[in-house]
């Protein structure tokens, strides 16, 4: 039986597409119309599959034709059936959106409420609140090849293993055409500072090692010197962009946590760090807090300390003063993954 | 400048002296992540936005010129030799298609086509493994593609399985992609009755329409049998090139044998196989 309903519905659905494919705008906008009546009645009747069905192959040919208003409208209501159908994110569900995802014209205006509609459903139904990293990936991915930075930089840090590539690549080429050569690590560290604060050591280390490639690749002029330890540690130094050298030593650096270790990078390039106007301080704060134990200096507004202790915001210290600046609090980021809250 | 090089050196010297607490590629479990938006960096005051990729794929109707003008900087200055040709690279890529090949060399032995080029940039591994699904019954959850030996996620547009590669080997408009496919149960898998019921139904379906409908199917030969003698005479003067062409063809009992051939092994169903070719005959003599 349900075979013979499969049957009806792929009948429905080859007969919208060849619709869509063959028609001019206004037939696609009846065929969208009419892929809305067929998918209210099937979700009515809660048949989540055939809903699903007709609503993303329908869409995706509306996406394909050019027809983005109508196949965007389609492609919110698909991810909604999701959530109607308690879908969970698998293989074959995140396929749909990703497909979608890659079809939509990026300045269609229904992009953006897809993908929201689509987060939006990853961490209700997913096992992860911050979303899906595989369509954290494939969003920011999108956005870098627009050069659309603070979206594809939001998506990747959140992304896969692979997303760490992209977003340096994007860095990097955007560090090309800003036609600054000194500014390098302000490009690399967009992708490198927000990696470590999300605990990822290995995409943060992937990263500064994609943009320092790249970099001596393809500037043969650039000073660059080996340096070794006795011990094995190797870095490479540019003589003439330290903040680079300061973001190098960094990932050396919290691999060993021991705070004397962050001050003394502090205080090496402390007048590099003030040319910056405050643009880091935010991130090595933190830093320094999930990797060095350094707790996060204070506010320096007495009214306000007293105000954090007196409604009870205190604690465990560094943590009160987090909240009172509107931070997130930070978990210090030890071997075991079982890390204890606030230190 | 020494100092840098100086300091480095004395940095890893203390460096070496300490125990190891985390490794270089520690990863915090991103389930453990916060739901708030994560940190990035805030703009650099002197950092101006990238400037928009200069070509696009396909100008969208109606869209204002305005596309290179975005950046309000002094865009006289020699435009930086790398960053046009990458973008034009980069749209050309975005437009281009590849015929898809689909081989699995063993158990089951496969080989499948897609019907038309697949745009690199638009079509995902999934898409290829519902198609193949389609084909032949098998659940998409049995299916693995390998591209050069090694398998590729459900999530990589077919633009990134090419560049995963490194070289450029994006091929040039109507270029070729074979992947590879691994059935996982192998034979079982595609004798499962599962499979063969949706095979058959599904060929039921395109028996039953004959009309050009089925032209969304990749098997062009049976298409053009079931048509007017126009298109047949080219589809079938190839195979017999020298002898019979035409719809002279048909009257061949040769013909109808290699069709049921060409159908058994397609649809490994002997009985089907017959059915189907008994009303495309039934269906020729007819008309």
């Amino acid at each position: 039986m349900a075979s013979k309903q499969d049957a009806k519905i792929q009948k429905i659905i080859a007969r919208l597409q060849k619709r869509i494919a063959e028609g001019q705008f206004e037939e696609q906008y009846e065929a969208g119309q009419e892929t809305r009546l067929v998918a209210a009645r099937y979700t009515k009747a809660e048949n989540w599959p055939a809903a699903i069905d007709i609503l993303s192959s329908v869409s995706q040919a509306l996406l394909k034709a050019g027809a983005g208003g109508a196949g965007g409208d389609l492609a919110i209501l698909l991810v909604d059936v999701y959530k109607q159908g308690k879908v969970k994110p698998d293989a074959a569900s995140r396929g749909r959106l990703l497909t979608c995802l890659r079809l939509f014209e990026f300045e269609e205006p229904t992009r953006k409420k897809f993908v929201k509609e689509v987060f939006d459903w990853s961490r209700k139904f997913g096992d992860y609140p911050a979303g899906d990293p595989e369509l954290h990936h494939v969003v920011g991915t999108l956005a870098a090849e627009k050069h659309e930075t603070d979206e594809a930089e939001k998506h990747l840090v959140l992304g896969t293993k692979e997303s760490a590539e992209v977003l340096t690549r994007m860095e990097y080429e955007w560090y090309k055409d800003s036609e600054q050569p000194h500014t390098a690590a302000l490009f690399a560290a967009r992708a490198i500072l927000p990696y470590l604060l999300l605990a990822n050591v290995r995409a943060a280390n992937t990263s500064y090692r994609a943009f320092v490639s790249a970099l001596t690749a393809e500037n043969s002029s650039l000073g660059v010197q080996n340096v070794e330890s006795s011990q094995g540690s190797d870095i490479r130094i540019f003589p003439s962009l330290p903040l680079l050298n300061l973001l190098g030593l960094l990932l050396l650096a919290v691999q060993k946590g021991t705070p004397d270790l962050f001050r003394q990078l502090k205080t090496k390039y402390a007048s590099n760090l003030a040319e910056l106007g405050g643009a880091w301080d935010g991130a090595l704060e933190m830093i320094a807090e999930m990797y060095f134990g350094i707790q996060r200096p204070r506010q320096s507004n007495p009214l306000l300390d007293m105000m954090g202790s007196l409604f009870g915001g205190g604690g465990g210290g560094g943590g009160g003063a987090g909240a009172a600046g509107g931070r997130p609090p930070v978990r210090r980021v030890e071997a075991a993954p079982t890390a204890e809250g606030l230190d | 400048m020494a100092t840098e090089v100086a300091f480095a050196k004395t940095f890893l010297a203390i460096l070496d002296t300490k125990p190891t607490k985390i490794s270089a590629d520690h990863v915090e479990d991103p389930r453990t992540y916060p739901a708030s938006t994560p940190f990035i960096l805030p703009h650099h005051p002197s950092l101006r936005p990238f400037r928009k990729p200069s070509s696009r794929p396909a100008p969208a109707p109606g869209s204002t010129p305005a596309s290179a003008a975005s950046t309000g900087t002094s865009t006289s200055t020699t435009p930086g030799a790398a960053t046009p040709s990458s973008g034009d690279a980069a749209a050309a890529a975005a437009a281009a298609a590849v015929v898809v090949h689909i081989r699995s060399a063993r158990n089951p032995t496969l080989s499948l086509s897609l019907p038309t080029p697949q745009p690199l940039a638009t079509t995902s591994i999934l898409d290829i493994k519902t198609f193949v699904s389609q084909e032949t019954g098998m659940p998409v959850d049995k299916l693995k593609v390998l591209f050069n030996k090694k398998p590729v996620g459900d999530v990589k547009s077919l633009k990134e399985v090419l560049a995963s590669t490194g070289s450029s080997v994006v091929p040039e408009g109507g270029g070729e992609l074979e992947l590879s496919l691994m059935v996982m149960g192998g034979q079982a898998t595609f004798d499962s009755a599962e499979a063969k019921a949706a095979r058959e139904a599904r060929l039921a379906a395109t028996a039953n329409t004959t009309k050009p409908e089925v032209s969304e199917s990749p098997e062009v030969e049976m298409k053009d049998v079931t048509q007017e003698s126009g298109s047949t005479e080219a589809a079938a003067a190839g195979p017999v090139a020298q002898g019979l062409s035409g719809p002279a063809v048909l009257e061949t009992e040769e013909f109808w044998e290699d069709l049921k051939g060409y159908l058994q092994q397609r649809i490994r169903d002997e009985k089907t196989a017959e059915e189907v070719v008994g009303r495309f005959r039934g269906a020729w003599s007819g008309k």
